[in-house]
């Protein structure tokens, strides 16, 4: 990692978010180890419910209050933030690590401008005037490919179309310059050609010298995956079962679960095959089985697999993976 | 001059009156500038233009603002053109009935006192009533409500409790409690004052006690006494009302706060008190401001209710409640000392529940953009 050490923007280790719920404890997130670099999109991939938002919700803490976070969450190189008190974290929010969110038409006030939010994002963290403030929002839309950016202050957020809420989400993500941004399906629930634009814009800011963060990209789309990530991380019901660089993963990937998924993803032109799905439903978090939490839908199970939770071993260079067989793809 | 002086009160009362409304018409022409000119329309413009088409809502509104006018002019009106007062008493034209011809146009009561500016001065304490009633218990409950609702958990518990522990209180026992204990305190500390008064003032005090002026000492004396007297009494009101409007926030609240831009108002690192502030008071305006509407009503009526009792404002100082309970008991004589007050208030309280009703409608966002 030394040659990585001036562009580690976060580290998680043994990251473990557990809920109480009436069904007993739910484990959301297992012993998840992973480090963000800058200039790098790392997309976190897996099915609804397999952990990939709680795991990035519990870096800020913004759990509900039955969510316990054990683990070590290091921003940059020194600044730890999972043993702060809560006006510390709060400070970091926004401030070094933000949030883009799925759906920019709930996560925006509809009752408040868009000039007004954005100015909150900024004098909750820096004392500057209004009009400072302003100045810089106008700027920041300008600069995320809002046009007229000094009518847009004035909007609400219901009059402005889907991709325009996503892009003053970003806009106000960046404000405060985080050295990470989390983009938790930001274009899941826009239409296709506006998911492009949103997705160009994620990687031009990724490649902005000035900006230099970190991106947490969380998705479901292997084909956004292969767009716009370096590195992946493939999630199942909490655990980390495959990660590596993207082109090694989606590739040459070892796991059955990642292969499963790559193979369900329909290809254009191609009549004659039925689409290949995963048998079976995700586990139950309350209730996992006691080895590797995919054997009830794995094709390759053994018995080994049923009897102990696999270990996620290096196979070759920064490629790892959670499974005691050799499956090719 | 000195009939004029004496009312610098209400006058002053009245040009603020007259202000707010051009205030408030202002704002509203500027609303519909901005949506005749294409531009954006905000949720209150949106509400406004629901409202203008709620044919009940906007006659209320009228007629509340008339009434209102009334009542904070009319007296002085009297005043400077007959010289008919609320306490001034002339036996030999005690209970007259309506007529043109002696400007009695209401009637008068046995005392000869006119029941028109009786009338109108009941009616600026009974629509204070509802108004600072209305206005302390809506602070009051919409804060409770939303930090209660914001916090959950325990605190929530705590804090609904105390208000199920109000509930189970009488309403009347409460505010008959309050007022009699804050009117008690009160009358003591006018007392030392008064004394007080009395020793450093008896000399000049004799000497201008002409004919008017022991009359406008009196009612002065009498104006400051019942004035804070029922200041206490509408506070008490004010007081009791809140628990409904605080539950009825802290339900708003329990489902905004699970709202995603609640979440990500957390996100960009915002404190707790500024996210009650800035992100959920302005997502139950409306809804505040429709309950407060609707309870002004019911403020109204509890204080004629205590009135009615002979718990409410000090004599010869009247409401629509005191004025009405005069009235019933002798109403099959004197009709007119039962009918007038008892319309006026009865078209009042009308006129607030159907404008609250219009703004219900109109601020309801399920029926944004339904026609």
């Amino acid at each position: 990692m030394a040659p990585n050490a001036n562009k580690l923007a976060l580290s998680v280790t043994g990251l473990t978010t557990t809920f109480r719920t009436e069904a007993g404890l739910v484990r959301a997130v297992d012993d998840v180890s992973f480090a963000l670099l800058r200039g790098r999109i790392t997309a976190v991939v897996g099915e609804s419910g397999c952990g990939k938002s709680v795991t990035a919700f519990s870096l800020l803490r913004l759990l509900p209050p039955s969510a316990t976070t054990a683990g070590r969450v290091i921003l940059g190189s020194t600044t730890a933030l999972h043993d702060c008190d809560d006006a510390t974290i709060r400070r970091h929010r926004g401030k070094d690590i933000a949030v883009v969110f799925q759906d920019a038409q709930t996560a925006l006030n509809p009752v408040l401008t868009v000039g007004s939010q954005l100015v909150e994002a900024i004098t909750v963290h820096e004392p500057v005037s209004k009009r400072e403030a302003l100045a810089r929002a106008v700027a920041m839309l300008a600069r995320v490919g809002v046009p007229d950016p000094e009518l847009r202050l004035h909007a609400y957020p219901f009059e402005l179309s889907g991709g325009l809420k996503q892009r003053v989400m970003i806009a106000m993500a960046l404000l405060c310059r985080p050295s990470v941004l989390i983009a938790d399906e930001p274009t899941t629930a826009l239409d296709v050609t506006t998911q492009a634009q949103i997705l160009d814009l994620i990687k031009d800011l990724r490649d902005d010298p000035t900006l230099r963060m970190a991106i947490m990209f969380i998705t479901h789309d292997m084909g956004v995956v292969a767009d716009i990530a370096q590195d992946v991380i493939v999630m199942y019901a909490g655990r980390i079962v495959e990660r590596g660089p993207v082109d090694v993963v989606l590739t040459r990937p070892r796991h059955p679960y990642t292969q499963a998924l790559l193979k369900s993803i329909p290809v254009l032109g191609e009549r004659r095959r039925a689409l290949e799905v995963i048998g079976g439903q995700p586990p139950n978090l309350v209730a996992l089985p006691p080895g590797c939490a995919f054997a009830p839908r794995c094709s390759y199970v053994t018995d080994a697999c049923r009897a102990a939770i696999p270990t996620l071993r290096n196979i070759n260079a920064d490629h790892d993976v959670r499974c005691i067989l050799e499956v090719q793809p | 001059m000195t009939t004029f002086v004496r009312h610098w009160g209400e006058l002053a009362a009245a040009a603020a009156w007259v202000a707010a409304w051009i205030w408030i018409a202002l704002h509203i022409h500027a609303l519909r500038m901005r949506v005749a000119s294409g531009g954006g329309e905000s949720l209150w413009a949106d509400a406004w233009n629901r409202l203008a088409k709620n044919r009940m809502a906007i006659i209320s509104a009228w007629t509340i603002s008339v009434i209102g006018l009334a009542c904070l002019v009319g007296p002085w009106l009297l005043d400077a053109t007959y010289g008919i007062t609320y306490f001034a008493q002339n036996l030999p034209l005690g209970a007259v009935p309506p007529s043109w011809s002696n400007h009695h146009w209401f009637g008068t009561d046995p005392h000869g006192r006119d029941v028109l500016v009786r009338v109108l001065v009941g009616g600026q304490i009974s629509i204070a009533v509802g108004i600072v009633g209305g206005t302390v218990a809506a602070t009051v409950g919409t804060l409770y409500g939303t930090i209660s609702g914001y916090a959950g958990g325990k605190i929530d518990e705590v804090m609904m409790r105390i208000v199920e522990a109000l509930y189970a209180l009488p309403f009347m026992l409460i505010v008959i409690v309050l007022g009699a204990v804050l009117g008690a305190v009160f009358e003591e500390k006018q007392k030392e004052q008064d004394a007080a008064d009395a020793q450093q003032q008896a000399p000049s005090a004799k000497i201008r006690r002409t004919e008017s002026g022991a009359e406008d000492a009196k009612k002065q004396e009498q104006g400051a006494k019942g004035s804070s007297i029922f200041i206490l009494l509408f506070v008490a009101i004010g007081l009791v009302a809140w628990p409904t409007l605080a539950r009825v926030i802290r339900g708003q609240v329990l489902g905004l706060k699970r709202r995603e831009f609640v979440l990500a108002a957390h996100a960009i690192g915002t404190s707790p008190w500024r996210i009650i502030r800035w992100h959920l008071i302005p997502n139950i305006l409306g809804i505040v401001i429709v309950y407060t509407t609707l309870m002004m009503p019911s403020l109204v009526l509890s204080e004629a209710f205590l009135s009615y009792l002979g718990l409410g404002v000090p004599a010869p100082l009247a409401s629509w409640g005191s004025l009405i309970a005069d009235g019933a008991t002798v109403m099959d004589v004197h009709l007119w000392r039962l009918a007038f007050p008892a319309t006026i208030m009865c078209v009042t309280l009308f006129a607030f529940n159907f404008l609250g009703d219009g703004l219900r409608d109109a601020l309801d966002p399920k029926l944004r953009g339904v026609d």
